[in-house]
């Protein structure tokens, strides 16, 4: 699996101005790709645009061995991935379902899901019956039922407390080396991009850098708890948010 | 257990409560009105209401008045549904034509009557489907027309925008069946609440201005408020305010039954 973004620019109809100029971005090998960026800089547009949901003004993505059928999309709004009329079971079989997958296996792994995501006990629960973490936990196993090959998440991890949030981080972890899948995860946390990226791509409006691209070392191959405490974390830390503050000075 | 029984008692004050309210009213309707006709009793007035209960004549007229009201609210269901639709193609049509829409949903439906009394004649039983279709159908058409322009609210497109990812890219048939039917329906559902209550009203107030249908519950009350029997005008109103409930129960039923969840 592979994508190539090429020569991406996109404006919205209601704008003059571009969001996205001419932005390049090449993920390789089932790679994590984190994007980091200030607000309006085009990170979720640019998921919209990978996913097919936008067309770009001008460029084009390349996927290469997927299709748009292979990628899964967890927003930060987990009710706008939910369908409020199934119930958690009925949620997450959904696509195994439309897809024509709907096998023993399949079954068991939604299971899975659902007991690793502690909303076992929920099956027959309506989204509206849901907490928030509850919505939350659902909708990555909406997101993973189907074991897509590339993830995209755009502040998928945001508003949700720290444990839920190591959780998740751990599943996903899990899921990406399990399924050879890569993700692109669209961010405003440091820590999320170093501990689950294998390179940070910052979207620099401004053209004031040239190293927008920064390698996170393997970082993400460590354990979450023995990753946070090497030096090279934070100096990793250190490095992205002087690359961030420089953006966001030029801006 | 203990739920089942708070939910028992509460049902029975609600079943008490109506009773002793309309007994409290009527005490004060014999004892205090100005009028100089003689209000009947309490008891003549319940007595009136089990024997109209049996009374065929009565079957007869609520009978007419539901096909009136049904025929009409089905008229307007298909009506409305399908000019919402239309209404919807385009951004063009729908600014051109919601002002309209709004300044006739403004306009009183009696206002109405006088035009389509000159022109199909005060005892043509059509006049009451039409002045019953006409409000019942903006109703509805104002509410799931509503429900269509939602569907480009940005949470509406993501989920769906999910719903393509999650189907492997099915088409808009799927995407309509599967997802924007099940965010228009509670719109839909607002509308047929309202417009089955407008329905009912110009029906029986058309009835009881003796147009269009001769044996409807409107024309029975005011044929017995003619004859000065108040007990029976009671014991009718009593009747059509618990067929409401009845209705009110089975419509909320069937809501809850279809539709599980809420937004």
């Amino acid at each position: 699996m592979s994508v190539s973004i090429k020569n991406i620019s996109f404006k919205y109809d209601n704008s003059n101005k571009l969001i996205l100029d001419n932005v390049n971005l090449e993920i390789k090998d089932e790679e994590t790709v984190a994007i980091l960026g200030i607000s309006g800089s085009g990170k979720s547009t640019l998921l919209n645009i990978i996913s097919g949901f936008f067309r770009p003004l001008t460029g084009n993505v390349e996927l290469q061995r997927i299709t748009t059928k292979d990628i899964a999309y967890i927003r930060q709004s987990a009710i706008e991935m939910l369908f409020p009329w199934k119930n958690v079971q009925e949620n997450i079989d959904f696509s195994l379902k439309e897809r024509n997958l709907f096998t023993d296996d399949n079954k068991k792994r939604n299971r899975e899901l659902l007991h690793v995501l502690k909303l076992s006990d929920k099956k027959k629960q309506y989204p509206s019956e849901l907490s928030g973490g509850e919505k939350k936990r659902l909708s990555f196993a909406c997101g993973l039922s189907y074991s897509p090959k590339l993830i995209l998440l755009d502040e998928a991890f945001t508003g949700i407390d720290f444990s839920l949030k190591w959780e998740l981080w751990e599943l996903l972890r899990k899921e990406l080396k399990k399924h050879n899948s890569g993700a692109i995860i669209v961010t405003h946390d440091f820590d999320e991009a170093i501990l689950l990226a294998d390179k940070i791509f910052f979207l620099n409006p401004s053209k004031s850098i040239d190293e927008t691209v920064i390698n996170t070392e393997g970082m993400n191959k460590l354990d979450i708890g023995t990753a946070i405490s090497t030096r090279e974390f934070n100096e990793l830390k250190i490095k992205t948010l002087k690359v961030y503050n420089k953006i966001n000075e030029e801006i | 257990m203990k739920k089942s029984k708070t939910n028992i008692k509460s049902a029975l004050l609600g079943i008490l409560f109506l009773p002793v309210l309309l007994g409290i009213f009527f005490v004060i309707l014999r004892f205090f009105s100005p009028s100089a006709i003689k209000f009947p009793t309490v008891f003549e007035i319940y007595q009136d209401f089990f024997a109209s209960l049996l009374d065929i004549g009565v079957l007869k007229a609520l009978l007419s008045t539901a096909k009136y009201v049904l025929i009409s609210v089905v008229a307007s269901i298909i009506l409305g549904v399908a000019l919402s639709f239309i209404l919807n193609l385009s951004k063009t049509i729908w600014s051109a034509t919601e002002p309209t829409v709004d300044f006739l949903r403004s306009v009183p439906i009696t206002f109405f009557i006088p035009a389509f009394a000159v022109i199909l004649g005060v005892s043509s039983p059509h006049i009451i489907w039409i002045l019953a279709i006409i409000p019942s159908t903006l109703i509805i058409i104002v509410n799931v027309a509503t429900g269509i322009k939602e569907l480009e609210d940005p949470d509406k497109q993501n989920r769906l925008h999910h719903f393509q990812l999650l189907s492997g890219n099915k088409g808009k048939l799927e995407s309509f069946r599967k997802v924007k039917i099940y965010e228009i329906l509670p719109h839909f559902i607002s509308g047929f609440k309202v417009s089955l209550s407008y329905a009912i009203v110009i029906v029986t107030v058309l009835e009881y201005m003796q147009m269009g249908n001769e044996i409807g519950l409107g024309r029975l009350v005011y044929n017995e408020m003619e004859q000065l029997n108040y007990g029976r005008v009671y014991s009718l109103i009593i009747i059509v305010g618990l067929i409401g409930n009845l209705l009110n129960f089975l419509i909320e039923s069937l809501s809850k039954s279809f539709f599980k969840y809420g937004w």
